[in-house]
């Protein structure tokens, strides 16, 4: 197996009590093609037995080149301090807070283009939810390194019914990800940019920014200053730059041609001096210039600056008008869009969160979704875990379908699990 | 020409005392200056309530020509628009109540619980040929985003509103917003709750104040219609969840917690409550809150959009609602009649009280008491059918089953999927 690529690795970490090597056969006809075997008994049986299947053996993620890998953390409505069943903790807004890894996966593959991302987390209760977990990590272009809980694995060992069908929704949910390898290799489509070193003073600022960015539901690009290129602002109209540090001469340069074209440039206080004109528009932490045919929103305030206030001010100052996605009745939700090399495919990728709270699951997901989509397509066609892909055409009886606008099409979308993706046809 | 019908009720027949305008505007101020001067809630009041014309017409549907000759023509009945707006600023308190994320359904929202975009842009063309000389859309929408952000979330475009007459504009008036301070307005006859408000300046700066309402039931208090909307006219930063204890939250999260269950005061630049220890149930609360909140800004024309609607409550979070489509416009100058016809024309009785439907709840301690009949006894209105001139179409001949429709619906498609979690985290 010495032939598979790093970035083709689909990892699982071997769970510690499973001691004989027969139980490899739960991999066999699944895409996991690499084992994580940790501790300081190596397992000969069943390292010898993998190898034989085809399958890579690790024991450590150190010894892959072109791995990075993230620490990540268990997908879902972040349960309550106060531990009700019931209760999840909520964010600024009062909406409930979620967990989830897409936004670092993003983030880190920006900061290091060439390595693929795996997301190491392990779950600390029986009934969370595996293919939440997998389509967190893989709408992003991650891996998970599939790990499995002690009640679940020893259940799976013994081949009892119900782990085995976890076991079964788990493995359909990788395979559904390795069928659609293409994806991540599609550009994400965005409305704002975030330009930042991502590393420094204002490393912590900019980071959380993008995460809180990510749970807008605003499609966002991320715009390392080390990776700027004349491309990086290509399509947006918008750009954020987080750090109170002014880029370099000719990052600035282009962002100043970026307004002038049209674009809105936001920044921290730091850039006072921008040039342009007072704009006729006001908001109460954001000042603004007139440049050219765009403009640029400058923090009135040289305290220390939210991210949360930034992130959704962002939002804001670029206005919904641009929005690429609509989305209603999905709950917590993370929606990426992004778009084939051709330019005449696209894809959405929904991953519903609201299902997995509080570490149990809700009878079902979300209902009635509508989602929005700007551009001009024609066919779209449903896929998820468990279900034929469902082409959407005109709405039948109960509204499911497509509704076809000028510059956009809405989608009604049949009762959905915890992922959904919609492939878009022009 | 103009159809004039004095068979008024689906719950009351017989004798009609309708009242001129000089009239009714004679009692209305008697009625006022009698309860400022008591002191107390005027049921003492010798005067009867006053009336209004209230003109109901039928539209089918949302198309801009139906909707323009049927609201034209209303207006005429109820004596012209010029008479209203002409030279005037005319501030219009739209319903958009709840997330512009939810629908009922797959349906847009103003196919359901917020006002139509179409009903809104329809009115402003005619008041801006009437001769208005400004027009502000209102909303005290969640949070401090612009008004028109929310629209843009809601799949509107506020161009086309903007467009439909010259000098529009919008303000999101939970905040103090784009005024340097609040307003303060008084309860003419005292209070039930409150003695006087702090607002946001847009409802003090307006020569004429329409309620734009939706023909809805409600889970609190029966119905919304044009009283009840204006609940939505307290800023949160006072009146939220979220507001400052001593000043105001100019970022203001969260619902209004401070008028719903009297859990904390208003901040501290609000007058108290009369009460402290009065009841805490919403169902009290409530209805009380809006009869002080239209006393302390009265509504000089109401329009409901009825040409379609929701039945069940005011949003699609409510249990077991169903959409309508009643095919009506309903538009008076007095609101306690104008809604009374409102409620009549859903099939509710007006007259009805705590405890009796829509009053009822399972839990008897929560029934709610009839906001109506709380405005007649503070001298605002009436809501006897009785004595309230209809003018257009007939109640009997176009009243909706509200409850009807909704066992219909349910017979047709079943019950909605119920969500697994709460409403509140989704």
């Amino acid at each position: 197996m010495s032939g598979i690529m790093s970035s083709e690795l689909i990892p699982m970490r071997w769970p510690s009590q499973w001691r004989d090597s027969s139980t490899l056969q739960r991999l066999s006809n699944t895409p996991i093609n690499c084992l994580l075997i940790e501790g300081p008994d190596p397992l000969r049986s069943v390292v010898e037995q993998a190898q034989k299947n085809g399958i890579r053996v690790i024991h450590g993620t150190s010894e892959l080149s072109g791995i990075t890998v993230v620490q990540g953390e268990w997908p879902g409505i972040r349960l309550s301090r106060s531990g009700g069943r019931n209760t999840a903790s909520s964010g600024p807004t009062g909406l409930p807070w979620v967990n989830s890894n897409g936004w670092e996966i993003r983030l880190v593959a920006a900061l290091n283009p060439k390595s693929t991302i795996w997301v190491d987390v392990t779950p600390k209760d029986p009934s969370v939810s595996y293919q939440l977990c997998v389509a967190d990590v893989a709408a992003c272009g991650g891996n998970w390194i599939i790990s499995l809980d002690d009640q679940l694995a020893a259940g799976i060992e013994r081949g009892d019914a119900e782990p085995m069908e976890t076991w079964k929704g788990l493995v359909e949910s990788v395979e559904f990800f390795a069928t659609h390898n293409d994806w991540p290799s599609y550009g994400g489509s965005a409305v704002v940019g975030v330009l930042s070193s991502f590393s420094g003073e204002d490393k912590a600022l900019s980071w959380e920014v993008v995460k809180l960015l990510n749970r807008t539901t605003e499609q966002y690009r991320i715009i390392p200053n080390g990776s700027f290129s004349a491309n990086s602002l290509s399509g947006l109209q918008a750009v954020l730059c987080p750090e109170s540090d002014l880029p370099g001469g000719g990052i600035r340069k282009q962002l100043l041609d970026f307004v002038q074209n049209g674009g809105l440039l936001i920044t921290r206080s730091a850039w006072h001096g921008i040039p342009g004109t007072p704009a006729d528009w006001d908001h109460p932490r954001y000042a603004g210039r007139v440049l050219g045919k765009g403009s640029v929103a400058v923090a009135k305030s040289k305290d220390a600056a939210d991210p949360y206030m930034m992130a959704n001010d962002a939002v804001v100052l670029v206005s919904h008008r641009f929005d690429l996605l609509r989305l209603w009745n999905t709950g917590s939700v993370s929606a990426y869009l992004s778009e084939a090399p051709d330019g005449k495919r696209a894809v959405v990728q929904m991953v519903f969160y609201a299902r997995e709270m509080n570490g149990a699951m809700a009878a079902h997901g979300p209902v009635n979704v509508s989602v929005r989509v700007a551009g001009r397509y024609r066919t779209a066609r449903l896929l998820t875990f468990d279900k034929q892909p469902l082409a959407l055409g005109q709405p039948d009886d109960h509204g499911i379908g497509m509704v076809i606008d000028e510059d956009s099409v809405e989608l009604h979308l049949p009762p959905l699990s915890c992922y959904a993706a919609v492939e878009l046809g022009v | 020409m103009m159809q004039r019908t004095k068979d008024l009720s689906v719950y009351a027949g017989g004798h009609v005392n309708t009242h001129s305008r000089r009239e009714v505007m004679k009692t209305m101020g008697y009625a006022a200056i009698a309860a400022g001067v008591c002191g107390k809630v005027p049921s003492l009041l010798a005067s009867p309530a006053p009336t209004a014309p209230v003109a109901i017409g039928t539209c089918k549907t949302y198309n801009s020509a139906e909707l323009l000759s049927t609201l034209d023509k209303m207006f005429d009945q109820l004596g012209g628009l010029k008479r209203i707006v002409n030279g005037k600023t005319v501030a219009i308190k739209i319903n958009c109540t709840g997330e512009a994320t939810w629908r009922l359904g797959f349906l847009p929202l103003g196919d359901t619980h917020y006002t139509s975009p179409e009903v809104i842009t329809a009115a402003v063309h005619l008041m801006g040929k009437a001769g208005a000389k400004r027009i502000r859309i209102l909303e005290s929408s969640f949070s401090s985003v612009p008004l028109e952000e929310l629209l843009l979330q809601a799949n509107w475009d506020p161009r086309q509103i903007a467009s439909a007459a010259s000098n529009v504009d919008f303000e999101n008036t939970n905040f103090l917003g784009k005024g340097k301070k609040y307003s303060r307005l008084v309860v003419p006859f005292g209070g039930y709750l409150y003695p006087a408000f702090e607002l946001n300046h847009s409802y003090s700066d307006c020569d004429v104040f329409v309620s734009m309402a939706k023909l809805k039931e409600h889970e609190t208090t029966g119905f919304t219609l044009s009283m009840k909307n204006c609940f939505g006219i307290s800023p949160c930063s006072i009146y939220g969840s979220s507001a400052g204890i001593d000043e105001p939250d100019e970022n203001p999260r969260g619902g209004r917690g401070v008028l719903h269950s009297g859990n904390r005061q208003p901040s501290k630049i609000a007058p108290a409550e009369l009460n402290p220890t009065s009841p805490r149930q919403d169902g009290y609360r409530v209805p009380r809150a809006v009869v002080d909140l239209v006393a302390a800004r009265p509504i000089d024309l109401q329009i409901i959009d009825g040409v379609k609607s929701m039945s069940g409550g005011e949003g699609p979070w409510a249990p077991g609602v169903a959409a309508v489509q009643p095919g009506l416009l309903v538009a008076g100058t007095n609101p306690v009649a104008t809604d009374a016809v409102g409620v009549a024309l859903m099939c509710l009785d007006p007259m009805a009280d705590r405890g009796t439907h829509p009053f009822e709840t399972c839990d008897k301690s929560r029934a709610c008491d009839n906001m109506l009949r709380l405005a007649e006894q503070a001298g605002l209105g009436t809501r006897d059918l009785n004595r309230i001139e209809v003018i257009g179409a007939r109640i009997k001949d176009v009243a909706v089953n509200y409850a009807a429709q909704r066992t219909a619906s349910l017979m047709r498609y079943g019950p909605l999927p119920t969500r697994g979690i709460s409403p509140a985290l989704m």
